[in-house]
């Protein structure tokens, strides 16, 4: 036993490899991105026949997850709130089809949205697709949960989801971990259609059985000794996942004594102890991330055993449905419960009159030298170029890096909404009536995952538009992840590389590269193709410049000649370059930030910004 | 007993390699720790911000008014956080800001006069750092981090209680592989920062 400094993410990777995982696939998503590369580490360093990818996308990372579990291997599969909607087709199905070998599904919700996407429970898709749930509450207990949802689902042959929030995937704590298991399974899928595939299945009878085996789940689940039960007295708290943590805080904090149920599965639902905690209190506090599930199965329990006891949460507004809980909340909520003010260091406030709090507006912005920012710049000069305002063109967004084009200066894109989603919003917006031209763009990464479908559909239709792909060759936001156009796998070996242009040429869409440092004939060729009728496809290719740098690429800075600089600011104020310094209207260069890809040089109107002499 | 420290800044300015060597030197006292690291978008200019939390501890949120220390490497970033600071805390912050280009519309660029206010609140609790720092006649660019580190240790007998000073260098020992020899010197020349003031 070693006790590790880890956080949830890692965590559950340790208990997946403790647990004899033989396969793990996923897509990256803040906050579950980090658990794969984590592991793919272990699995090198201590040579471990475990097998590792990056899939497509969400939905391919579940299909190869599914064979492997029902070849009777143990599998888990990764992804975030968002992927798993794009999984969510075989996630439902299967459950009723069942596996052989253990299989869990890690999915990460973001309560308060650090990550930049819609507020989601995916406890929900628990109850939609009737696949039991397990909810942790911190890194140790991640571990400890991943391992139970391991053996769990391999006896009982149903998938469990394991659903993690931003402040237990991101948070560290110590971690006692065992040795890795090194017990393969033999591979075997016997041909069995009348369970495998859905039209031959007795589905009314799959669905009957899959409800028996919950029953079996929430006794496995008992034995487990989850959803610990502790009756001290008439103040009742129900809580789970992080939350939990919080009413530990408090508890100790304050020295408090209250009856709790801790809960670990919302589904299977722990109805027997549901009903022991309303028996024994007279009120009671749930206390959980995002929405009021296990508050609403609380009222079903009370409505079942018909004892009705007031019940605070977030259906009568003591807890919010928006954002995230943190300590403040929880401890108002148990003032509240007990009718007693507890307040953390209340002699040692600063003024609030005198000391103003406020929350600083950042404007996020691309990397020094990232050739989305040209690209961008581009796109805005080639429009203005065809004689059209900025706020005229439809430029639609996508998903990843490439979303940053939002921001101030470029500010080109006019959506973003989900993976794949530029290229079906900008067929949409021309068939609703757009009369000028319109224009998709995204990443290479989001374009495999999701964009070649609304690429075809456009293409079938006759659609009129401009598919712009910013191809830098990796998955660079969740942290530079390959994907299939990067021609190497996640332990850094070569693989297939897959040409976009070669995919988009086949499809009908003529297609054109540009090299986005080539600002002034990127601009033309972009301005030319936005012209031309039917649907074409421009790539514009530069590797990360990150990944660049890191891979050993040095660049030359450039600097400003101070004699020629005529202090207009157009480097600075086009690109908002985190490089380029405005030193009371005087501009330079930091020469350990610049990268050397010049776009600013050749934004200069005086020719100012040259080339550091090697 | 808890000790709760609040990181601040932004991408490649050592905030998580901070809490990182916090968090092993806890951990080689046996003591709790827990480490919460928000870092969204911490390369294209957004804020990198750590809660490092030692002893009694649960949650992985310092609660309201309980930091007993915050150092931001950014005095930008520090305002949005005052909410977990109380007129014991220590708060420690770089002077220099980063490159306002960056933060075109940052319409909160920090006012002299609000400066002024907290400092009047925090009297001694607040100092101000100019890490332009120099070692062996040389300028260090990176390392300012640990060097604020450093000046924490001279200042807060509260943390002393639960990591010693030795501890703290064998945890850069542990985590930093690079210029470990340079990050220790500086480690020990921000403890002596209060005394050579």
């Amino acid at each position: 036993m070693i006790r590790k400094l880890l956080s949830g993410n890692e965590a559950v990777a340790e208990g997946a490899l403790e647990s004899g995982v033989e396969v793990v696939t996923g897509y990256p998503g803040t906050p579950s991105s980090e658990l794969i590369p984590f592991l793919a580490d272990i699995v090198k360093k201590e040579n471990l026949k475990v097998y590792v990818e990056w899939s497509v996308n969400e939905k391919v990372a579940f299909d190869v997850a599914t064979a492997v579990a029902w070849s009777g291997k143990r599998v888990l599969v990764t992804m975030k709130m968002a992927g798993l909607n794009v999984a969510s087709d075989t996630l439902i199905n299967i459950a009723n089809k069942g596996v052989k070998g253990g299989m869990v599904i890690y999915v990460t919700d973001d309560p308060g949205t650090h990550a930049g996407c819609t507020e989601q429970d995916s406890r929900f898709y628990s109850f939609m697709a009737l696949v039991p749930i397990l909810d942790p509450s911190d890194p140790m207990d991640a571990k400890k949960l991943t391992k139970i949802a391991f053996e769990a689902s391999e006896k009982i042959q149903i998938p469990i989801i394991l659903r993690s929030t931003t402040n237990v995937s991101h948070t560290l704590g110590l971690v006692e971990c065992d040795n890795y298991s090194s017990s393969l399974k033999r591979f075997e899928f016997k041909k069995d259609a009348q369970n495998y595939t859905t039209i031959l299945a007795d589905r009314v009878n799959q669905r009957r059985l899959l409800l028996k085996k919950h029953v079996e789940v929430l006794e496995l689940f008992d034995k487990f000794n989850l959803n610990q039960l502790d009756i001290k007295n008439n103040f009742g708290v129900i809580a789970s996942g992080v939350s939990w943590t919080y009413l530990q805080e408090i508890i100790n904090y304050f020295d408090l004594e209250l009856s709790t149920l801790r809960i670990d599965s919302e589904n299977p639902w722990p109805e027997n102890k549901a009903e022991k905690i309303i028996q024994n209190v007279e009120k009671i506090l749930v206390i959980e991330e995002q929405e009021p599930i296990i508050e609403v199965m609380v009222k079903k329990t009370m409505a079942n055993i018909k004892k009705i006891i007031p019940v605070l949460g977030k259906e009568d507004g003591t807890l919010s449905r928006v954002g995230e809980n943190n300590t403040e909340n929880v401890v108002s909520a148990i003032s509240k419960l007990i009718d007693r003010k507890l307040e953390f260091e209340k002699n040692i406030r600063l003024d609030r009159n005198k000391v103003k709090f406020y929350k600083s507006e950042s404007n996020l912005t691309f990397c020094a030298g990232c050739p989305h920012r040209a690209t961008y710049y581009i796109i805005n000069k080639a429009i203005k170029k065809l004689g059209f305002k900025k706020d005229e063109i439809i430029v639609t967004g996508d998903i990843g890096c490439t979303s940053l084009g939002v921001y101030k200066p470029l500010e080109t894109l006019w959506t973003e909404v989900t993976m794949g989603a530029s290229i079906g919003l900008a067929h949409g917006f021309k068939i609703s009536g757009a009369t000028k031209p319109v224009i998709a763009t995204l990443g290479d990464s989001t374009f495999f995952h999701s964009g070649i479908p609304p690429l075809v559909n456009a293409i079938q239709h006759g659609s009129d538009l401009t598919v712009i792909i910013l191809d830098n060759l990796w998955t660079s936001m969740t942290g530079f992840q390959p994907n299939p156009n990067t021609g190497k796998n996640l332990f850094g070996k070569p693989s297939n590389t897959i040409s976009i242009s070669r995919i988009t040429e086949a499809i009908g869409a003529p297609t054109i590269i540009i090299k986005p440092f080539e600002v002034e004939k990127s601009i033309n060729i972009v301005a030319e193709t936005i012209s031309k009728k039917g649907v074409k496809v421009i790539i514009s290719k530069e590797e990360c410049v990150l990944q660049k740098m890191r891979h050993g690429s040095k660049n030359i800075p450039y600097y400003i000649d101070q004699e020629k600089c005529i202090k207009c600011g157009a480097c600075l104020m086009n690109t908002s370059c985190p490089a380029i310094i405005n030193d009371n209207n005087e501009y330079f260069i930091d020469k350990n930030i610049c990268t050397g890809c010049g776009v600013c040089a050749q934004i200069c109107p005086v020719n100012a910004i040259k080339r550091e002499e090697k | 007993m808890i000790y709760n420290i609040l990181l601040l800044g932004t991408g490649g300015q050592g905030i998580i390699t901070l809490s990182k060597i916090l968090a092993t030197a806890a951990m080689s006292k046996n003591l709790k720790v827990i480490v919460t690291q928000k870092k969204g978008l911490a390369q294209r200019g957004g804020s990198v911000v750590a809660q490092v939390r030692i002893g009694d501890v649960y949650s992985p949120q310092i609660p309201k008014y309980s930091s007993h220390s915050l150092i931001s490497m950014d005095i930008n970033e520090i305002f949005e956080h005052l909410g977990y600071i109380n007129k014991n805390s220590i708060l420690l912050v770089n002077n220099k800001a980063i490159n306002d280009s960056v933060l075109l519309s940052r319409k909160n660029k920090m006012q002299q006069e609000e400066i002024k206010q907290l400092q009047e609140s925090m009297n001694d609790n607040i100092v101000f750092i100019d890490t332009k720092l120099k070692i062996k006649q040389k300028d260090v660019s990176k390392g300012a981090n640990i060097y604020m580190l450093g000046v924490l240790f001279g200042m807060d007998s509260r943390i002393n209680s639960f990591i010693k000073k030795d501890d703290i260098i064998s945890s850069i020992k542990k985590n930093l592989k690079k210029n470990t020899e340079l990050n220790i010197e500086l480690f020990n020349k921000g403890i002596h920062f209060i005394q050579d003031k």
